[in-house]
């Protein structure tokens, strides 16, 4: 069979552009790596959850809901906290997510004084390992779970029941707009980014119908919550940057992290945000292609109408820079490109994109005083040819080619 | 004292319409010698212009001079609550500013004016190639041709019979040809054959303009600004600079 992989680029195993009902892609994963880890179950577990729940997106308004937990007690934060996974390899990373075992039941997502769903809340509610029980029904087969939006997900199986063994010492910034009925879940969202809620908490406790008014609170599935408070903590921080003045030169961010090369151009222009990714062959949205597969989105001062193509990353990557733009307490054009070379060959979540780019984002810009010699510095590190890149860069074509009125009257 | 009354309310709510995709907030100036206000968007790639003389409205009495800033999408929701046939009436009371729609009931509504610097916004005075007088709705439609194939617009004029815009994207191109013959283009003077390129981003804010103008001057020239001139029945004047893309 044939498969079209821009199509794959731009699906990435969510949306079957290419005619399957699966996604050869992501089984294939799927066997190399049961193959390789065959762990042994119970049926029973016990262990601290770190705390993790999930809350899938298949049969939506009827949605798969559970907690997840590694089979051992201590502190397991890191399971789930993608904030810290830059500080390890990916194989960690891994083998992290493969430990978590996750419970399911099925639930309408307006149901969310459901009894599975109150404890799930509870657990969302904190940010310090909780521990559980959770009865299975069967023993999960090993595997993991890939998706381009979600961290990695480890084994699942139906689960009886599931208890909550240890104490759950709610957090108090998020027990305050939990228990507050008429607060809108985008201020709520807001709020809790503002106190320093981790983003992963935030998504957390939205999945689990825990924000918004009374009669409007839903279970959101994990997928899409992560999108959601990326973009709406990227629009407050954006419309904040736009009062600020426009940088004076342009500082330009280049660094390879896991087999990626990020480049971030800040432009002395006001406001505009672009985002583009290269998968190179053998990359993992770009498996069996001959040649490098660009796409990507862009937005005006005035920000964008329409879901971007490029899906859940634009916004991930959107909130890195407007948070770096926001301690600068500068405005400016970003354009942000990505090359994937074909050693990353495993879809793990949009978390990448952000924490690399938060990353980047704090180190020490190079600058210039022309896009011109901008584009003669990047050159030298991406391999795609410049002039693709240029090609494809709507901003980019605009900083070299469109030229400002304030020349033309005096 | 400042009392003012314009016949047709949707005119200039198509007019703010335009304005609001260009700034956010706008600063309106209203003298004796008439209505003007002057924007330019934030990467300061084009200018909007905006001059209506006392002769322009059903009733004008100002006393000396009036600075109104305003939010340009709040005041286009409030005008886009006019109907047809609404005449629209402006006056200052203390720190507000007061619209009313005036049809078969007066619906008033008022707006905290606000505290806006008034921006150096030089006057253009440029002197241009090509300048076309044409019908607004053949223009509008090549724009719109433009538009779904990519996101630049030529204009060229070689003779004085015909004017082309061409829309152009990276694999499809449009064009659109109005001369004398079919009835759209009213008078063109050409002193150099000229062919500018702009970008649609911008040239598209005002296409809400064509609604309210029957008539457009275009003025151009090789890699130089385009100068639209909407003129608005009863007086009124709109023009719109846009700097070209190389």
């Amino acid at each position: 069979m044939n498969i079209k992989y821009s199509l794959c680029v731009k699906c990435r195993g969510g949306r079957n552009l290419c005619g399957l009902t699966y996604c050869p892609l992501l089984v294939e994963y799927n066997i190399k790596l049961i193959s390789k880890t065959l762990l042994k179950f119970n049926r029973e577990i016990f262990g601290s959850s770190p705390p993790s729940v999930f809350v899938g997106r298949i049969g939506y308004p009827y949605v798969s809901i559970g907690p997840a937990t590694p089979p051992v007690v201590g502190d397991t934060s890191v399971y789930d906290l993608p904030e810290l996974w830059l500080n390890y390899t990916l194989n960690d990373i891994l083998s992290y997510r493969l430990a978590l075992i996750r419970g399911k039941c099925r639930v309408r997502v307006v149901d969310v004084e459901n009894d599975v769903v109150l404890k799930l809340q509870e657990l969302a509610l904190t940010l310090k390992p909780v521990d559980i029980e959770v009865y299975l029904t069967r023993i999960p087969r090993p595997r993991l779970v890939l998706d381009e939006h979600m961290p990695p997900m480890g084994p699942s199986s139906p689960m009886e029941k599931f208890k909550i063994v240890g104490n759950v010492r709610g957090d108090r910034r998020l027990e305050k707009v939990y228990y507050d009925y008429d607060l809108k879940a985008r201020n709520a969202i807001i709020l809790l980014y503002e106190s320093g809620i981790p983003v992963s908490a935030i998504q957390r406790i939205l999945s689990v119908g825990g924000l918004g008014r009374r009669g409007y609170r839903r279970l959101v599935p994990t997928r899409w919550s992560i999108t959601t408070v990326d973009s709406i903590i990227s629009d407050y921080l954006v419309s904040k940057v736009k009062e600020f003045q426009v940088i004076s030169e342009y500082h330009v961010y280049v660094d390879y992290i896991m087999d990626n090369l990020f480049i971030v151009i800040l432009a002395p222009r006001p406001w505009s945000f672009e985002w583009m990714e290269a998968w190179f062959p053998g990359s993992t949205w770009n498996p069996q292609g001959l040649k490098v597969e660009i796409e990507g989105d862009y937005e005006g001062y005035t920000g964008r109408t329409t879901y971007p193509e490029i899906g859940g990353c634009y916004y991930a990557s959107r909130l890195a820079v407007a948070e770096a733009l926001l301690r600068m307490k500068r405005q400016a054009t970003a354009i942000l490109w990505r090359e994937i070379y074909s050693g990353f060959n495993i879809p793990v979540g949009v978390w990448f994109v952000r924490e690399c780019l938060r990353r980047i984002l704090r180190k020490k810009p190079t600058k210039f005083n022309s896009i011109t010699s901008v584009l003669s510095h990047i050159a030298k590190f991406t391999r795609v040819n410049i002039n693709t890149w240029i090609d494809r860069s709507y901003l980019v074509k605009t900083l070299l080619k469109q030229e400002t009125i304030s020349k033309y009257v005096k | 004292m400042l009392k003012i009354v314009y016949p047709d309310a949707r005119t200039f709510r198509h007019i703010i319409e335009a304005l609001s995709k260009i700034v956010d907030e706008a600063l309106m100036k209203i003298t004796s010698e008439g209505v003007e206000l002057k924007a330019m968007d934030p990467a300061h790639v084009s200018l909007l212009h905006l001059k209506f003389p006392p002769e322009a409205f059903e009733e004008y009495s100002v006393e000396g001079e009036y600075k109104i800033g305003f939010n340009t999408a709040n005041i286009l929701k409030l005008l886009k609550r006019g109907k047809k046939g609404d005449r629209l009436e402006l006056s200052v009371e203390e720190d507000m500013f007061r619209i009313a729609l005036i049809g078969a009931a007066i619906r008033a509504y008022k707006i905290r004016i606000l505290d806006i610097p008034e921006a150096e916004i030089p006057e253009a005075t440029l002197e241009f190639d090509v300048s076309a007088s044409i019908i607004s709705d053949p223009l509008k439609n090549a724009l719109k041709d433009a538009e779904a194939v990519g996101d630049t617009v030529e204009f060229s004029a070689e003779n004085e019979e015909e004017l082309i815009i061409r829309g152009k994207g990276g694999e499809m191109e449009t064009e659109t040809r109005i001369s004398r013959e079919s009835g759209a283009l009213i008078s063109l003077n050409v002193k150099n054959a000229a062919k500018s390129e702009y970008s649609l981003e911008y040239i598209k804010n005002v296409i809400a303009l064509t609604k309210v103008a029957d008539t457009v001057t275009l003025e151009f020239s090789n890699n130089m600004p385009l100068k639209l001139d909407f003129a608005i029945p009863g007086e009124g004047r709109v023009i719109y600079l846009l700097a070209p893309k190389e």
